[in-house]
């Protein structure tokens, strides 16, 4: 395709794609940090910004993701990601790559419950106790250590990566917003695929993938593995523009627009809770099960499943009408859905310029005294509280505006109608509302 | 515990400011984004400040002492006269709406070329 750049056409990238000691490393400096994490969670002080765990995992690694992983490489981090690996070695049977017959039933994952679903209601879950969770080392901790208990046992029941594939929310995140991201798995040529009879890439695919059949990369986890097996050199690893996957072409799922909203919601209250000014909407995030909890558990399940759901079905439903199309109205919100990625994935990245800028001063501080132990190893230990600059607030203005541009493109694209323009301006609306309704939160 | 009260402020520009800072329960402090301004309160212990709000704009005050989990959010506003940044985001997201809907028209009326088929670009 003319515009994509094939990575394997380079000898030095192609030899590191194919290699599995490069992925391998990272992945157990990943997998180490991640153990150092849990203990650090359960063993460190219980003050959040003293604590390794808290600081690294909903600091560090949450900015890195949003700001550098999935915008500039899609779910480049499900490929370094710890989590799935203990299982993968007992399906395997071995450690670098499969060798023998490996442990476990090697089920097929319940077809009522693939998709999104389980993933938006996990990620709705992260929300709904996050205030805890993203300031209680051990709480921390503990969700860290049951997702990597879980990864295991389903891998042990189930084939491939179950864990990942159907309830990893942040899964679910990336995997959304990959379709916007700048890389892609394709096969170079269709027709090698078609007459070669083996698919040793499906067989090889821990995702579950059929790389011929890829026409999004949401769930593509970026691991390589067709690369590796593929005898006739037909994989490639393309670079290409952003937001490739989103257009009137590509088929799109009605869980995939709730997995949209779900992340829209989250990235309000979320900015509610953690950088706006009301104390007692956090005092009532963070008291899990006292009567003000409940007020704001039962709020943010209104915003989540009734309004903003309601909303954007009131604005494909509108478009509909204006534009005289005649398709059913669940058709039309998981293709149009698809305005979700982009004005998601801005507000998101702007919400995290806005928490970076504040909070990165913790970062060095548990870096010389991870376990807030009174320690100083690097002579970083003193904290200082961050400030926002002109320049953060403006990036955040500037970010969400370009979300907005691009969701209004994404809009007028996937219409399909011959009015695009009265069937996309509902969505425009929507898109324009929840733009407005960040921008106050973050810089308002 | 967590929580300024009141926690959200809103002044002139060019009014002198007197922040008088008590802690009600463990050591809290006070930093003012955009100004070089900082208090810290022991329990119970008054402290104060003053100074002249000579930008405007709206800006977080944050506690500067680690008091508890929450305190990396332990967060409040201060309105300073106007809040001309959210009124240019307002601006800037017409702007945004206007040209995504210039590109598109675009890109369209470059499609309806008569050598190419009608209809809206893929790319």
């Amino acid at each position: 395709m003319m515009n994509r750049v094939d990575l394997t056409r380079f000898p030095t990238i192609r030899s590191l794609l194919r290699s599995r000691w490069p992925q391998f490393l990272i992945r157990a400096i990943t997998l180490a940090g991640f153990v150092f994490t849990i203990l650090a969670g359960l063993l460190g002080s219980a003050v959040g910004s003293h604590n390794f765990s808290i600081i690294f995992v909903w600091i560090a690694w949450w900015t890195a993701l949003k700001l550098f992983f999935i915008p500039f490489g899609g779910r480049s981090w499900c490929s370094i990601c710890p989590i799935p690996m203990p299982g993968e070695w007992l399906q395997n049977g071995g450690i670098l790559q499969p060798k023998g017959k490996g442990i476990g039933l090697n089920l097929r994952w319940p077809k009522f419950l693939r998709g999104d679903w389980l993933q938006a209601g996990g990620f709705m879950m992260i929300g709904l106790f996050s205030a805890v969770t993203l300031t209680s080392p051990l709480v921390t901790a503990l969700v860290l250590l049951g997702i990597i208990v879980l990864s295991l046992v389903l891998s042990l029941v189930f084939e491939r990566r179950a864990f990942c594939n159907y309830l990893c929310p942040i899964g679910g995140f990336t995997g959304l917003y990959a379709q916007a991201g700048p890389v892609e798995v394709r096969v170079k040529d269709s027709s090698v695929c078609a007459a070669h009879s083996e698919k040793t890439c499906y067989t090889a695919c821990p995702w579950g993938q059929y790389p011929l059949a890829l026409k999004s990369s949401t769930a593509c986890g970026l691991c390589m593995e067709c690369l590796r097996v593929c005898p006739k050199d037909n994989i490639a690893v393309n670079l290409r523009p952003w937001g490739s996957d989103l257009g009137p072409k590509t088929k799109h799922r009605l869980d995939e627009t709730f997995l949209g909203l779900v992340m829209l919601a989250s990235a309000l209250i979320d900015s509610a809770v953690f950088l706006g000014p009301w104390g007692e909407l956090k005092s009532a995030a963070y008291a899990i099960g006292s009567g003000s909890w409940w007020v704001f558990a039962g709020a943010f399940l209104l915003l989540t499943l009734v309004i903003l759901p309601g909303l954007f079905g009131l604005a494909v439903w509108a478009g509909q009408k204006l534009s005289g199309v005649k398709e059913s109205l669940g058709k039309a919100m998981a293709q149009q859905g698809q305005v979700l990625v982009p004005l998601g994935m801005m507000a998101w990245i702007a919400f995290t310029v806005s928490f970076a800028f504040t909070k990165f001063g913790y970062v060095l501080p548990v870096v010389s005294d991870p376990l807030g132990n009174g320690w100083n190893f690097l002579g970083t230990a003193a904290a200082g509280v961050g400030q926002e600059t002109s320049t953060s607030l403006f990036l955040q203005v500037g970010l969400l505006a370009l979300g907005l541009f691009w969701a209004t493109r994404v809009a007028g694209r996937i219409t399909g109608s011959k009015n695009p323009g009265k069937q996309s301006a509902p969505l425009i609306a929507f898109s324009a509302l929840f733009t407005l309704a960040m921008a106050w939160l973050l810089v308002g | 515990m967590f929580q300024f009260s009141p926690a959200e402020i809103t002044v002139n520009a060019g009014d002198r400011v007197t922040i008088e800072l008590v802690a009600t329960d463990v050591v809290h402090g006070f930093s003012l984004d955009g100004y070089d301004f900082n208090l810290t309160a022991e329990p119970g212990q008054t402290v104060s400040k003053t100074f002249v709000a000579d930008h405007s704009g709206s800006f977080r005050f944050r506690c500067s002492v680690a008091c508890g989990n929450l305190h990396p959010f332990m967060i409040g506003k201060l309105q300073v006269g106007q809040n001309s940044l959210f009124l240019r985001a307002i601006a800037l997201g017409i702007l945004a709406v206007a040209a995504g809907m210039w590109t598109l028209h675009s890109s369209a009326r470059k499609a309806s070329k008569p050598t190419e088929p009608i209809g809206m670009s893929a790319g």
